[in-house]
């Protein structure tokens, strides 16, 4: 593989950040996020309470003993999974090959973008700048050859921080890292090494090959290779929105449902996730498939149906994984349910002749303008507003 | 059976009936064969794919009077290869095999029995309605290429076609644009009908009359489920789609902002340059209309573009009447009505950039035309 350079950002304290920015009197102060629906468990906190002590999977009864003026927030993920997506816009500004690793951090391969920015320390401050102008959110960026050092980097400094690192400092750098800073090694793997006596990453580049074969199989010379700092995995962009082969969306319910008309409600949120998607995309697909996976959450099945004509008004699509659901008897709760619409066709931009459909049209396309501005979901179908979620501060 | 007939006509009949020859992969075999039987002294070729079949009657001299069926493509094939001369064609009972010579080839083919071949009906003359047969191909080409091909909507892939008094209206949409036409019968019905036909038979029975001049026979079978076109020596039999047509009328705007009259064949050559750079972006065409006042004529400035290809802007002269507009359209719609429309000017009514768009003929009321726009670039 050739030289690369890799930048991980990574949004500090995410959850925290954003409800801070959508309610400006809790800026500055010490934040707690919990999951609400009887969750108790602090889920993140904002910068003003970690230096209290409050940490990520307190109970709610531990935080406020640390820090007693802790105000607690219940948790929105369309709001965090909208402002995740609009920060992944801005650094695709920078390079197409955008990876989202999960909710507040991704992986971007600059390489080429260095060109045109003169160097990767100015890519940094630019996406730095732009994310606190526009969100009022810090991100700590690491800048590396691979995404392995990269992610290793932006560790190194938080809040706000950016760490580069140069081949030449690779293996000063690792000789003495703990190695669970190494992104893929947890607790159990951390266990196993250390009754090996490795405990550096140094001392895990210079184990035997061979010996760490015969105890982890296949990924031992992954972990060699982790030890010395080298990872060749490419950043693989979720969709560049030329090559867009399907659209799809899958979510972990929050408990089991076997109640019909929630899985319905359901269903309709998922297609209008995926909906909303392949608008955005310009497509229209013609096959639609359907995955659920059941409470035990080893059993599961898919199931798809191709139609004549290429649909994505999230309604059309409801209707489609409806019919599918509709020909399967479910045998348990349900855990995790999926849409995702492939067989795209770039969509032309082509009103319909017949008023009905034209109307549904317009009623999708000013849902959709709404909703790109506020936020997922501010305008939704009348049937996925819950009369029982409450919100605010507890 | 034993007959002779001519090659040249036995190409020609196979061609006529070849398009109702039922796909290689049919449940029934025998709907992959041509029938072929004598007929009151000619040689009757039939096809059927159970939606369309197509009987038709050439020349021939009958020695024996019978009937087989043949695999199509095998029989067509073959035929197509004969010299232009006399052909005879003997069946042999007892194997159900065609002999057909010809020159000096002599062949075999396999058949099924004509008995296990579908009836397709006959005409009957009683309550059919009468057109002149150039006006009935005029009429389909205006209308036939609105029809939907894909299947989503079935009622969609038909040419609605109402017979009244003497007059006859046809109108297809396929959800983005909708065709309307109408002419006038020979002499009047006795009872008003309304029939939705599949447009693949209606472009079927325009195409075989290519070359007709009697004047064709519409009939609805008694059962009235299939229609049936008869013309010189070709029936044509559709099964009708059975649902309902969109109100039509419903469609058609009934007021306009802007009335804008251009040369139609200008206007199409302007479409055909702005289509090769349209191509790379959804066919989207821009129209802009700035209307004529005291001093300057209306123009309209047709554009397209495309990041990779480029940019083209043509200008028209135009009699422009009511306020300005710019609005997008398929440019492939436009050229397909822009081609069917044979008056020297055309008339393109508008009203808002998101409201159907309505073409007609200047000084021809027969015709007309509904386009949605699209939504206009960015």
């Amino acid at each position: 593989m050739t030289d690369r350079t890799v930048m991980h950002i990574d949004m500090n304290a995410f959850f925290a950040s954003v409800e801070q920015q959508a309610n400006p009197e809790l800026r500055g102060k010490p934040i707690a996020v919990v999951g609400g629906h009887g969750r108790t468990v602090i889920t993140t906190s904002s910068y003003e309470a970690r230096a209290k002590g409050v940490k990520t999977g307190m109970a709610i009864w531990e935080g406020k003993r640390a820090c007693p003026d802790l105000i607690f927030v219940v948790g929105h993920n369309k709001k965090y999974t909208h402002t995740s997506a609009k920060i992944n816009g801005i650094f695709r500004d920078y390079t197409p090959e955008v990876e989202a690793f999960s909710i507040d951090e991704s992986w971007l391969d600059i390489t080429h973008s260095l060109s045109i920015f003169s160097s990767a320390e100015n890519i940094a401050h630019l996406i730095k700048a732009r994310i606190r102008r526009q969100f009022g959110i810090t991100c700590s960026i690491g800048i590396a050859p691979n995404k392995l050092l990269a992610k290793l980097a932006s560790d190194m400094q938080k809040p706000d921080g950016l760490t580069i690192i140069v081949p030449e400092n690779v293996s000063r750098i690792l000789e003495r890292m703990p190695i669970k800073a190494l992104c893929g090694i947890g607790k159990k793997m951390e266990r196993h090494l250390n009754m090996m006596s490795i405990y550096t990453c140094g001392e895990l580049g210079r184990c035997d090959e061979a010996r760490l074969t015969r105890k982890f199989g296949i990924i031992g010379k992954r972990l060699k290779d982790m030890g010395q700092g080298i990872d060749n995995s490419p950043v693989i962009p979720f969709a560049d929105e030329g090559g867009v082969k399907s659209v799809g969306h899958s979510s972990t319910l929050e408990r089991d449902i076997d109640d019909p008309a929630e899985i319905q409600r359901f269903l309709l949120q998922l297609s209008e996730m995926v909906g909303s998607r392949a608008r955005r995309y310009n497509v229209s697909g013609k096959t639609i498939h359907l995955y659920v996976r059941y409470a035990d959450f080893f059993s599961s099945w898919g199931k798809q149906t191709t139609l004549k004509n290429y649909i994505n008004l999230s309604d059309d699509i409801y209707r489609t994984a409806l019919g599918i659901l509709n020909t399967v008897e479910l045998e348990q709760p349900v855990r995790l349910l999926g849409i995702s619409l492939s067989n795209l066709k770039h969509q032309a931009e082509q009103l319909p002749l017949f008023e009905d459909e034209r109307k549904k049209l317009f009623a999708t396309q000013a849902m959709d303008t709404i909703n790109d501005r506020f936020g997922k979901m501010s305008v939704t179908f009348g049937s996925l507003i819950p009369g029982k979620e409450k919100q605010g501060h507890m | 059976m034993k007959v002779s007939c001519l090659q040249e006509n036995l190409v020609k009949g196979l061609n006529y009936v070849s398009r109702a020859v039922a796909a290689r992969t049919a449940t029934l075999p025998v709907l992959t064969h041509v029938l072929l039987a004598t007929d009151g002294g000619r040689l009757k070729i039939a096809a059927t794919n159970l939606e369309l079949g197509i009987n038709c009657w050439i020349g021939a001299k009958v020695e024996d009077e019978g009937a087989i069926t043949v695999p199509a493509r095998t029989f067509s094939e073959l035929v197509s290869l004969l010299p232009a001369d006399r052909v005879d064609l003997e069946l042999n009972i007892r194997t159900q095999a065609l002999r057909i010579q010809c020159g000096r080839t002599d062949n075999n083919i396999k058949g099924i029995d004509a008995q296990e071949f579908p009836i397709i009906p006959a005409f009957e003359p009683a309550g059919a309605a009468f057109i002149d047969a150039a006006v009935l191909k005029k009429m389909i080409g205006k209308v036939v290429f609105a029809a939907a091909t894909d299947e989503s909507r079935p009622m969609l892939t038909g040419v609605l076609t109402k017979l009244e008094e003497d007059n006859i209206i046809m109108a297809a949409a396929d959800g983005f644009r909708l065709s309307l036409c109408n002419g006038k019968l020979k002499e009047p019905v006795s009872e008003p009908r309304a029939i939705l036909i599949p447009a693949k038979a209606v472009a079927e029975v325009a195409r075989i009359l290519g070359d007709q001049e009697e004047p064709v026979a519409i009939s609805v079978t008694p059962s009235r489920g299939q229609v049936l076109f008869h013309m010189q020596n070709v029936d044509v039999v559709a099964q009708l789609i059975d649902q309902r047509f969109p109100d039509y009328q419903g469609i058609i705007p009934k007021r306009h902002d802007t009335r804008t009259i251009v040369s139609t064949a200008d206007l199409l050559k302007a479409c055909r340059q702005a289509s090769i750079f349209a191509r790379e972006s959804s066919d989207t065409m821009r129209l802009k209309i700035t209307p004529t006042d005291d001093v300057e004529p209306g123009k309209v400035t047709i554009s397209a573009r495309a990041d990779e290809t480029g940019d083209n802007e043509s200008q028209l002269e135009a009699n422009a009447t009511g306020i300005g507009v710019e609005i997008a359209f398929n440019v492939k719609y436009l050229i397909d009505v822009l081609s069917v429309i044979d008056a020297p000017q055309v008339a393109l009514e508008t009203t808002a950039a998101k409201s159907p768009g309505l073409l007609r003929p200047v000084g021809d009321d027969s015709f007309l035309h509904v386009v949605m726009p699209m939504h206009l670039p960015r």
